[in-house]
């Protein structure tokens, strides 16, 4: 049990995930790191992986450099299930830093259940339910409207004239607001049947991927309580939790995986789907 | 398999490389000599910094930043707007440990998104050791908290992650300069030009502000925050770019852009004054940065450029970049030559031009030059740099082809120049880069390109780092042509057939925006 609640710790905090046999030690796969360097790193040769983002997914039989964490201790030829996590990636290979190893024949492969069938969905599988977990709720519906948020064109109709209100920051998220009807409500409590979301406009790459909302699209939405008030010229501003001007919590939807309209059938469909009631349509 | 097949096309690249060389060599050399644009000797190194085992990626890596450690020029670190290849936690700079010929990924920048990795960063090594120091906008926040952090680590090749030193919301574009004392012990002096935006009616939008510490390398640093704008900014704020420019001998110069007024569609229409600022002492003792006072009201701050229509379009206005914020600053290094100081802003001349202007003091910012010292027409990204001989660099991306707001065509192209002068009147003119400014499109938002790139000297040698179109052609590197120039891709693709290639060396990729990073010697 507690090597099996270990190896669970491990593998929620590390995303490259794998069988691998130790080659040498002391040693690295990459030219860029130096010798002063390899007191702690190990090459490994992976044999199988269990849990992988996409650049990690092709390396199956490739070595890899390890950098052991501190008394961490690996012998070549020895089998391990390593839990690892990026360090370097250059042109002739990979380098990661050890989270912790387990032998392979203790390693508790309920963890790992679908990673034989593709590492890389488990891992975004595993990213996907994270993000779902710390969401407020989640629902199905339709956006029905989109408007600029009432206190901020308020402000603007008491202050208007020239000069009154010249953009801040490029990064100015330009928030707007989407009224979604809602269908069905998949995690949280809403007793409303509508709810409001706010996301922002702008292209400014800090929210160029966060989904933009128009009237008609319907979907998943993924919605988290965000913190808000308003600036000294009335503008809408996200403000960390606790921070002084905080005047109320609204519903937003920033992460490009916040929205998934429903002709994609998209891994919120499926996640839902496998959950869904006996009784529900 | 995949890899000899990648063999060979690397093969062929090179051979084609080669032989195109040959041919081209002759016409370059012709071309250079017969309008003086290389001089003798000069030699350039152009290279992808993306990784060969990022082949697959698409990202639209721009803004890019760059140093090179004065104490082992081998030593270098890049950024831009690149999330964790990994899906990490952590944002990567980009390392080499062999002049800028290899680059490889380490993510060691806390507070990442998979997005763009941070929201803004820069980064400079310590003047006297390998330390390394980067100020970001933190990416895993609540976007619009807009939370600065000013990090350091002693080993930028180590994957411990970057100390953070200090941490202040609601700051924009934070821009970081390293120095060290010339006399006594030496400590490492970093100065953050960056907007804060806290408490802004209580400053009167007076939002420039330079971050500082005399002795960073030590503890948190012991940062010190400073306003540099005397005027009033209400209702506007000073403009995202906060600049400066730092001497051993203990001269700051920091430049930033007033606001005056604000007019037309969304306020876009901005008036500024273009202002620069100086202290003598590393920003230490009573009333900094008051040094240098504006004739006309006794304020602190020279106004260079008064009443300036700046721009300020957060859309796809020239091509798909946005405008709005485009300052440099640069300051002779050599002894005894801190009077001598360059600045570099973009404004509008016409009726919706976006222009680079660059100007000259030789006596502390007391007065300049009267007129342009160089005026490039639909231009941004201006980056300075003064070498060792005191001939000035001026790094630039210009949109050229027929110009019209908010459309961009096949005819459009962005071409990245980098202008040296030994006198500021006569320039030589190095085109780095030519490619379409309509490919790829802007999907992945803005900046296109980036809202800054840079330019730094060590010695004789101007280092710098671009953004542009990756597609594997030699001809978009104009001073790359052998035998004078070399380009170096890392990433997979064929110079033949101008096409990118996954990691297994035959998927197809699309050409997306890529740092760049170049070497200019002589």
């Amino acid at each position: 049990m507690a090597n099996s609640a270990k190896a669970e710790e491990l593998a929620r905090q590390a995303r490259f995930v794998f069988n691998g046999t130790v080659k040498k030690l002391k040693a690295a796969t990459l030219p860029e790191i130096k010798k002063a360097d390899k007191e702690r790193t190990v090459v490994v040769r992976v044999d199988q992986i269990l849990q992988a983002p996409p650049i990690f997914t092709n390396r199956t039989g490739q070595d890899v450099t390890v950098q052991l964490k501190k008394g961490e201790k690996v012998k070549v030829g020895q089998q391990a299930e390593f839990y690892t996590n990026s360090w370097l990636i250059g042109n002739e290979g990979v380098a990661v830093v050890s989270l912790g190893h387990r032998p392979v024949k203790k390693a508790d492969t309920m963890a790992f259940s679908a990673a034989l069938v593709d590492p890389a969905k488990n891992l975004a599988a595993r990213d996907l339910q994270t993000h779902v977990d710390d969401a407020d709720m989640v629902c199905t519906g339709t956006v029905k409207s989109v408007r600029v948020p009432e206190e901020e064109s308020d402000t603007m109709t008491l202050e208007a004239g020239p000069s009154v209100r010249p953009p801040l920051s490029e990064h100015d998220p330009q928030w707007q607001e989407a009224v979604v009807e809602i269908d069905n409500v998949q995690k949280g409590t809403h007793d409303k049947k509508s709810v409001v979301l706010r996301f922002p406009s702008s292209k400014d790459r800090m929210w160029a991927k966060a989904p933009k909302f128009r009237p008609g699209q319907s979907g998943y939405f993924v919605l988290h309580k965000t913190p808000m008030g308003q600036d000294e010229h009335g503008k809408v501003m996200a403000m960390a939790a606790g921070s002084e001007g905080v005047k109320d919590e609204y519903y937003t939807a920033l992460h490009q995986e916040d929205f998934q309209p429903l002709e994609h059938h998209g891994p919120l469909a499926e996640m839902f789907s496998a959950t869904k009631e006996p009784n529900e349509t | 398999m995949p890899a000899t097949k990648l063999k060979k096309k690397t093969k062929a690249g090179t051979k084609t490389k080669k032989v195109a060389a040959k041919k081209a060599s002759k016409k370059s050399a012709k071309k250079a000599g017969s309008n003086g644009v290389l001089a003798a000797g000069v030699k350039v190194l152009i290279v992808n910094i993306i990784p060969r085992q990022m082949s697959f990626e698409t990202n639209n890596d721009s803004e890019p930043n760059l140093d090179v450690s004065p104490t082992n020029p081998l030593h270098m670190a890049a950024s831009a707007f690149t999330p964790d290849p990994a899906g990490g936690p952590n944002a990567p700079i980009f390392i080499s440990r062999d002049g800028g010929k290899t680059w490889t990924i380490n993510s060691i920048v806390p507070g990442g998104n998979n997005n763009t990795g941070t929201g803004d960063i820069t980064l400079r090594f310590s003047r006297t050791t390998d330390k390394l120091y980067a100020a970001i906008l933190r990416g895993d926040v609540p976007q619009g908290t807009l939370r600065m952090n000013i990090l350091r680590t002693d080993d930028f090749a180590s994957p411990a992650i970057m100390t953070v030193l200090g941490s202040r919301d609601h700051m924009d574009q934070p821009y970081v300069q390293t120095m060290t004392t010339s006399t006594g012990t030496a400590k490492d002096i970093v100065f953050i030009g960056d907007n804060d935006f806290n408490d802004r009616d209580t400053n009167n939008g007076r939002t420039a502000t330079l971050d500082f510490s005399n002795n960073a390398a030590t503890g948190n640093g012991s940062f010190s925050s400073l306003r540099i704008d005397p005027r009033s900014d209400a209702p506007g704020v000073n403009a995202p770019s906060i600049r400066a420019a730092i001497h051993s001998d203990g001269t700051v110069y920091g430049a930033f852009m007033h606001f005056l007024s604000a007019s037309g569609p969304n306020f876009s229409l901005i008036r500024r004054d273009i202002v620069v600022v100086r202290d003598d002492n590393f920003g230490v003792g009573p009333n900094p940065f008051t040094a240098l006072k504006d004739p006309d009201n006794n304020l602190a701050g020279r106004i260079v450029a008064p009443n300036r229509l700046v721009p300020f379009i957060n859309n796809f206005f020239m091509g798909q970049e946005r405008i709005g914020s485009s300052l440099s600053i640069a300051v002779d290094p050599r002894p005894s030559q801190s009077s001598t100081v360059y600045l570099a802003w973009a404004d509008r001349v016409g009726q919706n031009d976006y222009t680079l202007h660059v100007r000259r003091s030789t006596n502390r910012g007391v007065t300049w030059s009267s007129s342009d010292l160089l005026t490039i027409t639909n231009a941004t990204n201006p980056a300075l740099a003064i070498n060792s001989d005191g001939r000035i660099g001026f790094l630039y991306q210009q949109y050229t082809g027929p110009f019209t707001p908010f459309q961009v065509s096949a005819a459009n192209h962005w071409e990245t120049h980098l202008r040296r002068s030994t006198d500021g009147i006569s320039w030589d003119d190095l085109i780095l880069c030519r490619t379409p400014a309509n490919v790829p499109s802007a999907n992945g938002g803005l900046p296109y390109l980036g809202d800054y790139l840079h330019l730094l000297t060590v010695g004789k040698d101007f280092f710098g780092i671009f953004s542009a179109n990756n597609t594997p052609d030699q001809a978009n590197f104009p001073a790359a042509k052998p035998p004078n120039g070399q380009l170096i891709y890392q990433r997979n693709c064929d110079f033949d057939t101008h096409k990118l290639f996954d990691v297994n060396g035959t998927t197809r990729i699309d050409p997306s925006i890529d740092p760049f990073f170049f070497k200019v010697t002589e």
